[in-house]
């Protein structure tokens, strides 16, 4: 009897072993083939833990991201979506901080908008350095807290921040217990907040266990499945059935909404509500900070202020004019990344930079988006570099 | 619920255990299946509901008088005609009077047809009616078969549900493997294949060809994910029914390798062919409608008709109507050819019925006839077959010309065929036999772990079965 229970557990095992090793060499062979390009494959796993944001890409790890559109991302030698480079340098050197739209991972790292600013500037100015500092769901502290430690690191010569203004106005910038966030201190003031430090799960991360779990992430297909399934929830297609593949092109509709742009306009000029006109002065005022430690010039290209309504020219006429002597006042620059963009493809092509296939106006930068945000970038830090030289 | 998801391979799980460890094996699938067609909605469920209970209500007095079919029958075409093709019939005659977004319930085109089959053979004396009704709403309502085929008749399952609330349906260990095995077969072709080449049909069809070449792949790739899409469906549906013990009949049995379009229909869902072929054709066919001398020209209307009929049964839209009209166009062509030349060789056979298939799945795939017509043009056009670098900004899909890209994807195309020959060969005697030996615990943990890990990885892009929305 107990031998028939030891052989049958054995079977048992023995059957898991072989369908895991065979899903393994299955999934490696298509990951190293052309195959890659059409059949299905585990997603890339990307992060790891950071002290100071609580997460950032893993140094040297590639594979396929599949969100949105199949592309091959690397991450550099120092842990960035970037090509690897050496600490020093000679010549100029820009870093570019932002969220998902800066990171680009739906393009390969030679197209993402921070290399293409970097291949025109660098052609005009050999040496010229623009360093790729964006990291997907990016809110404003940990944005803050990026360019202080990689600032350090870097010693750029000059820093943009990519800011989607509506990220200002979220409950999340205020929470720690995942990222770097905003709490308030005993004096009431908005600081750099680091609570995920004692969570359990950021003490696995950290831990030998979490160094073997990534490991294994960069070394096996499985393991990426299991992650990848984690992260999406375990029934996550119950939710997704009534939701129809995007077979026909749509059309991208344009909000002009009379109130669109008035919480933006409460906040940066009327101050209101409160507690968010305490973040944004604790987030210019923690910039400015750095501007001065470090010694190098910081612009905020702001997007998400839409520039495509004749109907809202005057209140974002007002909205802009409000965001200018708010980070004028604190030392900073203020660049309209939205106007700028809408001067370089026009009304009616400012959709078309986003999103893939069916899903064209709604979504990440596509290929061309990122060219032209990437022109948009080195006209940027050419006519500062410029000023500063 | 689709087939392809973790959720249903844990419905399925714990279904199969209470069918185990429960003496009520009857109303465990019973009570499984009205759960798994309640995840339909309300209004799917209820209409559901009443075409069961007006078809349990029909059988006795259609046993006793053959008469009572056609009331019968014309609720159940009624209610098909209602909700899957109201729009399409008053646009035909030039009224709009529905809203064009209608959502088809779930599975009404295959239940219908297996209802109306049930009902037709009670009226010819080759089925018994059911005294319970519960043993008839399995009958109509298991989960394994019950969204998208196979369309089983009464002599297929009938009695296998009636076992199965006896307590005298034994379940074979052997087909617990095979079960496991077909299951882990369909999620192959549905993961790996079909669902890999749906974004790039998606893509050419949406965007339009910009060249012969890139309209030929396109045909070329919609022939077979539709195959692997729906004969995918079929091997989970005829799996998971093996773990109860129940047999349901082969859907597909590698068509693309057919050598005549007759033999393509004896092999591609047969279920439904062989429906349209007992209850459409065969009655068109014998009606005394003709002198002896016209019969051949009623022969030939009545497959005509019969496929036309198929096409319209996919959908509601002529684009099916086509389709199917040139199947049976195509069937006719053969029995005239075989009646006058002497049939081609085998390979050339395949050649002409696969390229057939090709061409005529255009139709099939587009959103209506004026576009497949363009799409036919451009296949037929010979022009733009690799669009160089200068012309890429022409509208429309087009080949990328980036050195190797073209070879891969001719190989690729290939190797689809491959495997699709490969999949013959997993069919044969001897693969069987190699199969059963290996039979046991093993084997089985081998194929429900591959199985449940082709279901963990995650879905890029929502590809739903195709077949669920006929």
């Amino acid at each position: 009897m107990m031998r028939k229970l030891c052989l049958g557990t054995l079977k048992l095992l023995a059957g898991v072993a072989v369908a895991t090793a065979a899903v393994e060499l299955l999934f490696a062979f298509i990951d190293a083939t052309p195959l890659r390009w059409i059949l299905p494959v585990p997603p890339v796993a990307l992060y790891g833990p950071d002290p100071d944001t609580g997460y950032r890409h893993r140094a040297n790890v590639s594979g396929l991201w599949l969100t949105e559109h199949r592309s091959l991302v690397t991450t550099s030698n120092l842990g960035l979506r970037d090509r690897n480079r050496n600490l020093n340098h000679d010549g100029a050197r820009a870093v570019v901080v932002g969220e998902s739209f800066v990171e680009a991972l739906q393009v390969d790292q030679s197209g993402t908008a921070v290399a293409v600013a970097e291949g025109i500037l660098s052609r005009e100015r050999p040496g010229t350095e623009v360093v790729n500092l964006g990291l997907a769901g990016a809110r404003p502290a940990v944005d803050v807290a990026r360019l202080q430690s990689e600032g350090r690191r870097l010693t750029p010569d000059l820093a943009v921040i990519m800011l989607s203004v509506e990220t200002l106005l979220l409950p999340t910038a205020m929470d720690d217990s995942e990222f770097t966030g905003y709490r308030r201190d005993a004096r009431g003031e908005f600081r750099l907040s680091y609570g995920f430090r004692d969570t359990s799960g950021y003490r696995f991360r950290t831990s030998l266990a979490g160094r073997v779990y990534y490991w294994l992430l960069d070394h096996s297909q499985v393991a990426r499945i299991i992650n990848a399934r984690k992260n999406s929830g375990l029934l996550t297609e119950w939710s997704d059935q009534a939701a129809a593949a995007p077979a026909q092109r749509r059309e991208p509709s344009l909000s002009c909404a009379p109130t669109l742009l008035d919480d933006q306009l409460a906040l940066w000029r009327d101050g209101k509500p409160t507690q968010f006109e305490a973040l944004l002065r604790a987030f210019l005022r923690d910039l400015a900070a750095i501007r001065l430690s470090q010694g190098f010039p910081i612009i905020i290209a702001t997007s998400g202020v839409e520039a495509r309504c004749p109907s809202l020219a005057a209140k974002r006429a007002a909205l802009v004019e409000a965001m200018r002597v708010r980070i004028e006042a604190a030392g900073l620059q203020l660049i309209d990344l939205d106007a700028r963009v809408l001067a370089k493809v026009g009304p009616s092509g400012v959709a078309r930079l986003r999103g893939f296939g069916a899903g064209i106006g709604s979504g990440h930068l596509n290929v061309e988006g990122n060219r032209v945000y990437g022109e948009v970038f080195a006209d940027i830090i050419r006519a500062t570099l410029a000023g500063h030289s | 619920m689709r087939y392809d998801t973790l959720y249903f391979a844990f419905f399925l799980a714990l279904v199969w255990l209470a069918f185990l460890l429960v003496p009520w094996r009857g109303w465990i699938l019973l009570a499984a299946s009205i759960l798994f067609y309640a995840a339909a909605g309300l209004r799917d469920s209820v209409l559901a509901a009443v075409i069961i209970l007006s078809n349990y209500a029909f059988q006795f007095p259609i046993q006793r008088d053959r008469r009572w079919l056609y009331p019968a029958l014309l609720i159940d075409f009624g209610c098909l005609a209602y909700f899957k093709y109201r729009v399409f019939l008053t646009t035909a005659v030039g009224f709009d009077v529905f809203t064009h977004d209608i959502v088809i319930p779930l599975g009404i085109s295959f239940y219908v047809f297996q209802l109306s089959a049930f009902l037709i053979d009670i009226a010819h004396g080759k089925a018994q009616p059911f005294r319970s009704l519960p043993r008839f709403a399995l009958f109509k309502l298991f989960f394994s078969q019950l969204v998208a085929g196979p369309i089983t008749r009464w002599r297929q399952f009938g009695p296998q549900v009636h076992r199965l609330f006896d307590g005298k349906l034994a379940i074979h260990s052997r087909l617990i493997g095979l079960g496991l095995g077909l299951c882990l077969l369909g999620l192959v072709k549905k993961v790996l294949f079909a669902d890999s080449i749906a974004p790039t049909v998606d893509a050419i069809f949406r965007d339009g060809p910009a060249g012969f070449a890139a309209a030929w792949l396109g045909a070329w790739l919609f022939m077979f994910q539709i195959y692997f899409d729906f004969s995918g469906y079929s091997d989970i549906a005829i799996g998971s029914a093996y773990l109860f013990g129940i047999r349901l009949p082969r859907n597909f049995a590698t068509p693309l390798l057919a050598s005549s379009i007759a033999q393509f229909w004896q092999r591609w869902h047969i279920t439904l062919a062989s429906y349209l072929r007992d209850y459409v054709f065969i009655p068109l066919a014998d009606m005394k409608l003709t002198t002896r001398r016209h019969r051949i020209a009623q022969h030939f209307l009545a497959i005509t008709a019969t496929m036309a009929l198929c096409g319209l049964w996919h959908g509601a839209n002529f684009t099916f109507v086509i389709w199917g009209t040139l199947q049976g166009a195509a069937m006719v062509f053969a029995t005239l050819w075989s009646r006058h030349f002497r049939p081609p060789p085998a390979w050339t056979g395949w050649a002409a019925t696969f390229a057939f298939c090709v061409i005529a799945s255009v139709f099939f795939r587009s959103p209506n006839v004026g576009y497949a017509f363009h799409y036919l043009g451009t296949m037929f056009s010979f022009r733009g077959a690799l669009v160089g670098p200068a012309e890429q900004a022409v509208d429309g899909w087009h080949i990328p010309t980036d050195g190797m890209t073209e070879l891969l994807i001719a190989a690729g195309c290939l190797t689809l065929l491959a495997m699709h020959w490969l999949e013959a060969q997993l069919f044969t005697r001897r693969a069987l036999v190699l199969i059963r030996g290996l039979d046991g615990t093993f084997l089985r943990v081998l194929f429900a772990a591959a199985a449940l890990w082709l279901l963990l990885l995650p879905k890029v892009q929502n590809n739903p079965f195709i077949y669920f929305r006929f």
